[in-house]
């Protein structure tokens, strides 16, 4: 009798730590802007993140310790078996807020997207040794200039859609490669996306085979200097938060920060990143752009990516760090694009 | 002894005669209030720092922690087996304020575990440290105000406590492959 009360406590207790560590997951993920963990969209102001942890943890507090009185000062659980309880009391509140997170993600991305969505010309391009969406300008000079674009690995051609808008209003062709496929990053398969896509640009009469630009995002980006460096064609360059050192390859919690756990999984799984990074040596090969002008754009919130490593070093080289963005979303902030679009302009 | 009755009588005659001082050294004398208050707080740790080496560090405390409370833990049953205190509700009339738990009274527990917590903590990071050790303090009086403690007790328990985090801390080189191995575990689960 006595056991069976005291399981009966620890599962009150249970109850107690899991609702009141519910709330405590949303104080963390709001004081270190974990995105995995948050419920709120992005950009409330924090206080509304706190508010949200410390009512849920007084509720949970309310209750337990307010109306159990009875079992609270019964013998309960042992100090071994009170931090099983609580332990998992977390675990559980880690996964539910895990899975709420996501939801509520997709439910603020798909508010946005209404507001947001922006139309485009575009077409689908589905060779056997290449893929990729091709945007040309509805006015402007003929033939374009075109600009190559690399996304994030794991992340969809509609990611770099917004840079491609901005491209063709500009007057610029845009040329986004579809790399969501794992093997698109196998190396050395990844060095002949670039090079595959401007042969292709080339046999296209309303481009101008010599005024190539290359726009990379992430790795993406360490993959659009390194075929720079080894393609003339290629006249200038823009960076998105280039990962450039293997280190950064494995940053483990502040992945949180950017990504959603599904997302960070998903980032993580890209064959060996950390080996890619290395073999594609963006770092070393920034050296060999002298006469290929490179803009690197760096979130000043980024903590995948930290750009304190890198300088300005080169000749041709110009970092620009762009505030309140992080690792994720330059590509989609419209100062990013006009600068962009302003470099291309400057530079092909 | 005769001054731990003294003191124990002195804290303990308090009791029953505000009802709110009594409603909230319930609140702080239970086995949960405090004792989650403290996890949370270390688990809070867990994930400060603004770079990936100061959250380490943290990290490190946290696994100090850990072990520290399973320190003081062990010592307190090894105690408990070769010496017996009765609780002061025992052996005098007392104001109970809670349940009447039948393991020995010196050292306390509760205390001893507590002033792991805060003696870790203090190590790495004095201000946690302070509050921590403030809420260990709350602890050592609730119980006593309570009546399942005498002073003594929880005097040898805080003890125990601080030793095993002195002890604890100043085997951090040995211990740094476990910590290194459970850190690893949670940066691949993306929460480290």
């Amino acid at each position: 009798m006595e056991f069976r009360e005291q399981i009966t406590i620890g599962v009150i207790f249970l109850v107690f730590a899991y609702f009141a560590s519910l709330g405590f997951w949303q104080l963390v993920a709001t004081w270190q802007r974990l995105e995995a963990l948050l419920w709120l969209p992005r950009g409330v102001k924090a206080r509304w993140g706190y508010s949200l942890g410390s009512s849920l943890v007084a509720a949970a507090s309310l209750w337990f310790f307010g109306t159990r009185s009875e079992e609270i000062f019964s013998p309960g659980p042992a100090s071994s078996e009170f931090l099983f309880f609580l332990s998992a009391g977390l675990a559980l509140a880690l996964v539910t807020t895990v899975i709420i997170s996501l939801f509520l993600d997709r439910v603020w991305a798909s508010l946005q997207g209404l507001t947001e969505r922006r139309r485009s010309d575009s077409e689908l391009i589905a060779l056997k040794w290449l893929r990729g969406t091709l945007y040309l300008p509805s006015s402007g000079e003929a033939p374009s200039p075109v600009v190559c674009m690399a996304p994030e690995p794991g992340e969809g051609i509609e990611s770099l859609e917004g840079i491609a808008v901005s491209l063709t209003e500009g007057g610029f062709a845009a040329f986004s490669l579809d790399m969501s496929s794992q093997d698109s990053w196998r190396y050395p398969d990844a060095l002949v996306e670039f090079p595959q896509a401007i042969a292709y640009l080339d046999t296209r009469d309303e481009i101008d085979g010599s005024r190539v630009g290359a726009v990379g995002v992430g790795l993406g980006a360490d993959l659009a200097i390194r075929a720079a460096a080894e393609d003339r064609q290629i006249k200038a360059v823009v960076a998105l938060a280039p990962v450039m050192l293997p280190s950064h390859a494995r940053p483990g919690l502040d992945l949180l920060r950017e990504m959603s756990y599904p997302e960070a999984i998903r980032w993580s799984r890209v064959h060996q990143r950390g080996e890619l990074v290395t073999r594609l040596g963006a770092l070393e090969h920034v050296s060999e752009l002298d006469s290929q002008p490179l803009l690197i754009v760096y979130g000043e919130e980024d903590r995948l990516v930290p750009s304190a490593g890198l300088d300005a070093s080169q000749r041709a080289t110009k970092v620009k760090p762009i505030p309140g963005q992080g690792h994720r979303g330059l590509e989609r902030d419209a100062q990013v694009m006009s600068l962009i679009t302003g470099w291309f302009h400057e530079h092909i | 002894m005769v001054l731990d009755t003294a003191l124990f009588n002195l804290i303990n005659g308090s009791a029953g005669r505000v009802a709110v001082v009594d409603s909230l050294m319930r609140l702080l004398v239970n086995d949960y209030f405090l004792p989650t208050a403290l996890c949370l707080l270390t688990a809070a740790l867990w994930f400060a720092g603004s770079s990936k080496q100061e959250r380490g560090r943290n990290q490190r405390v946290i696994v100090s922690i850990i072990m520290a409370v399973l320190l003081a833990n062990v010592v307190v049953k090894l105690c408990n087996l070769v010496f017996f205190r009765p609780r002061p509700f025992s052996v005098q009339q007392v104001n109970l304020l809670f349940y009447r738990p039948s393991d020995s009274s010196l050292p306390a527990n509760s205390a001893a575990v507590a002033f792991a917590f805060a003696g870790v903590a203090w190590q790495r990071h004095r201000w946690l440290g302070v509050v921590m050790g403030a809420l260990a303090g709350l602890f050592a009086i609730a119980r006593i105000y309570c009546g399942v403690h005498y002073p003594l007790d929880l005097v040898a328990g805080g003890l125990v406590g601080s030793v095993s985090a002195y002890l604890v801390g100043k085997s951090q080189r040995a211990l740094e492959p476990l910590m290194a191995a459970v850190i690893g575990v949670a940066r691949r689960l993306y929460l480290a």
